[in-house]
């Protein structure tokens, strides 16, 4: 049998080695010792690891170990800014502090499940600090699945199918540039768009070169503290982010065309929480926040365009401090077109904007109220870049951006730059990056 | 002079060529029948384990999108692809009509988003051969007339009628 296997690749070979791993696991488990073990290391390892051993049952362990496949990559980036920094100091420096590290395992068992989950050590600047921790962990049951129809559920830590690509933002080889285009996947609210810890229905009806598919997904975890700090930051207010009744949900239907030359994707998220404001004899905060993502993309052989609108919604009462409430519609949208001169290389322009108000463009009211430069509540950019596919597995991209406000800069390099006297409303970026998957 | 001649004759001979029935036949074998020969220089095969023969291009098309994930006789679907190889761009182009590297991309989702598994990815025809005789469930593609069906590998057909 290792024999006839001997010319396969590497993922082959692992399937044939997790069988003896699943009953090594097995084995250790029955002993009762594992977890303990590993305990103090983080909860969020021990939660996929408790999802694997709990299923790692006798009768369970060959099927679930027996098709586990492992992919991943690592990237590292190089940024440079005029002014203001951007994961780390870039400003008229070069930041390496931007690199991230991915490790997906999936499997499928018992027929109609499979279990997908993935460990990220993210550096990004002073806003990640490159702790491993549980991305992304949920168990995938399907129903029903033939050539017309297929209908399930998930649970667990699932990735938020926030517009084409709040699911991927993270991978490189699936972005179009070395960042989601941050007008609309802005790095500062990254954690709490990303995944939401809660239960997902999802139905597609396939015909012969188009599909529409719909995607449920609900959770009413509460907010971790970085959420509403990141949130809180908007205002010159000191209160403990202390977030409760916290709940999301993401409506998505997306219509795949003649073998996805044409994809049109329509979105609806929300989220809403309380500050819990007990602890200072106040009222609690409501936040609640609310998007509507229409996607379309067009491509042709050479060219790839695409495009993303996204109004928001943003309603915040009983600020403590006397701030009036808020009430604001916000909006961001890009336009991108890639040229793909041959399979190894691309170029792509791209224009993107932010507006925290779309009645207030400039930002001069929202600064009035909170005090806060403008150019904060706005940005809006021309980015130019250029991929090359150096192999299957190694991807480099270089990319230009000319950037006016300063509204997607992650708020603790941008409080390092009010620091450092470095915040500035027209600025430049050059970033360079190198990704490797495996 | 004699170049004109010689150019009078060669014309006058091919035109006689042409004349001729088997000539012609020739001919047309050779315009109309290339085409569809060349179209049919991939062989699909999968694991003897798979309980059909024939597919037709939509389900070839959901297998290797990785939308349908058993087999009638609810074997999973291990699907199994060379990449950005000649034969795996005149696969996806041909049999698919999907642009490679859209394939690659919706690949790419399904993977990184925790929604589905990739493909196995060989480089070689002889991995591609040890891959589906040894993964029950499995499907790939081949250069025409590159195996034969035995005790653990078979062909299958691509019939839309």
């Amino acid at each position: 049998m290792i024999n006839r296997i001997a010319g396969l690749n590497k993922t082959v070979k692992i399937t044939i080695n997790m069988r003896v791993v699943s009953n090594l696991i097995y084995k250790v488990n029955c002993k009762g010792f594992v977890l303990g073990a590993i305990y103090n290391k983080s909860k969020q390892i021990i939660l996929l690891l408790l999802t694997l051993t709990t299923f790692s049952t006798n009768c369970l362990a060959e099927d679930f170990f027996s098709n586990v496949r492992f992919d991943g990559y690592i990237s590292q980036s190089f940024i440079h800014t005029t002014d203001n920094n951007f994961f780390g100091k870039s400003d008229d420096d070069i930041s390496l502090d931007f690199t991230e590290i991915e490790l997906l395992l999936s499997t499928t068992f018992l027929r109609n499940f499979q279990f997908s989950g993935s460990l990220l050590s993210r550096h990004a600047g002073e806003s990640d600090n490159g702790d491993i921790r549980l991305d992304h962990g949920f168990i995938t049951y399907t129903a029903f699945n033939n050539i017309d129809w297929s209908i399930g559920a998930r649970v667990g830590r699932i990735k938020a199918p926030h517009g084409f690509y709040n699911e991927t933002r993270d991978v490189a080889f699936t972005r179009p540039g070395i960042l989601a285009p941050q007008s609309m996947y802005l790095e500062r609210y990254r954690n709490w768009m990303f995944a939401a810890d809660g239960v997902e229905f999802f139905t597609s009806r396939n015909w012969s070169t188009d599909s529409l598919s719909l995607r449920l997904l609900y959770s009413n975890k509460d907010p971790d503290s970085e959420v509403v700090e990141e949130f809180l930051s908007a205002f010159p207010i000191n209160i403990a982010p202390n977030g409760k009744n916290g709940k999301t949900g993401v409506a998505k239907l997306l219509y795949d065309h003649d073998t996805g030359k044409i994809r049109l994707g329509l979105s609806y998220g929300f989220m809403s929480y309380d500050i819990d404001n007990s602890a200072i004899g106040l009222q609690d905060t409501q936040m609640s926040s609310s998007a509507v993502f229409l996607s379309g993309e067009y491509n042709t052989q050479n060219w790839k365009f695409v495009g993303e609108y996204a109004p928001i919604k943003v309603k915040v009462s009983d600020l403590p401090g006397g701030f009036p409430d808020q009430n604001k519609d916000g909006l961001s949208y890009y336009l991108q077109t890639t040229y793909r001169i041959n399979p190894q290389f691309e170029l792509f322009l791209r224009r993107g904007v932010l507006l925290y108000d779309k009645d207030d463009k400039h930002g001069e009211m929202l600064a009035q109220i909170t005090g806060a430069p403008a150019h904060s509540f706005y940005a809006k950019n021309w980015v130019i870049g250029t991929g090359w596919y150096f192999s299957d597995s190694l991807l480099f991209r270089l990319e230009y951006s000319d950037i006016e406000g300063t509204g997607w800069v992650p708020s603790k390099d941008y409080a390092q730059s009010v620091k450092t006297g470095s915040l500035k409303k027209d600025w430049e970026m050059v970033m360079f990056q190198a990704s490797y998957r495996f | 002079m004699d170049k004109t001649r010689l150019t009078e004759s060669t014309i006058i001979y091919l035109i006689k060529m042409l004349k001729s029935k088997y000539i012609t036949a020739l001919f047309l074998c050779v315009i109309f029948g290339v085409m569809p020969c060349s179209a049919n220089a991939i062989d699909i095969v999968a694991n003897a384990s798979i309980d059909t023969e024939v597919l037709t291009t939509r389900e070839l098309r959901a297998v290797f999108s990785l939308r349908l994930k058993h087999w009638p006789n609810g074997l999973p679907i291990t699907v199994i692809a060379f990449n950005k190889t000649d034969l795996h761009n005149s696969f996806c182009k041909q049999l698919l009509q999907i642009f490679p590297h859209q394939l690659k991309l919706g690949w790419d989702r399904v993977t990184f988003s925790g929604l589905g598994q990739a493909p196995v990815i060989v480089k070689t025809q002889k991995e591609m051969v040890a891959a589906i005789k040894n993964i029950p469930g499995a499907i790939g593609y081949l250069d025409f007339a590159e195996v034969n069906d035995g005790e653990f590998i078979k062909k299958m057909r691509l019939d839309d009628k």
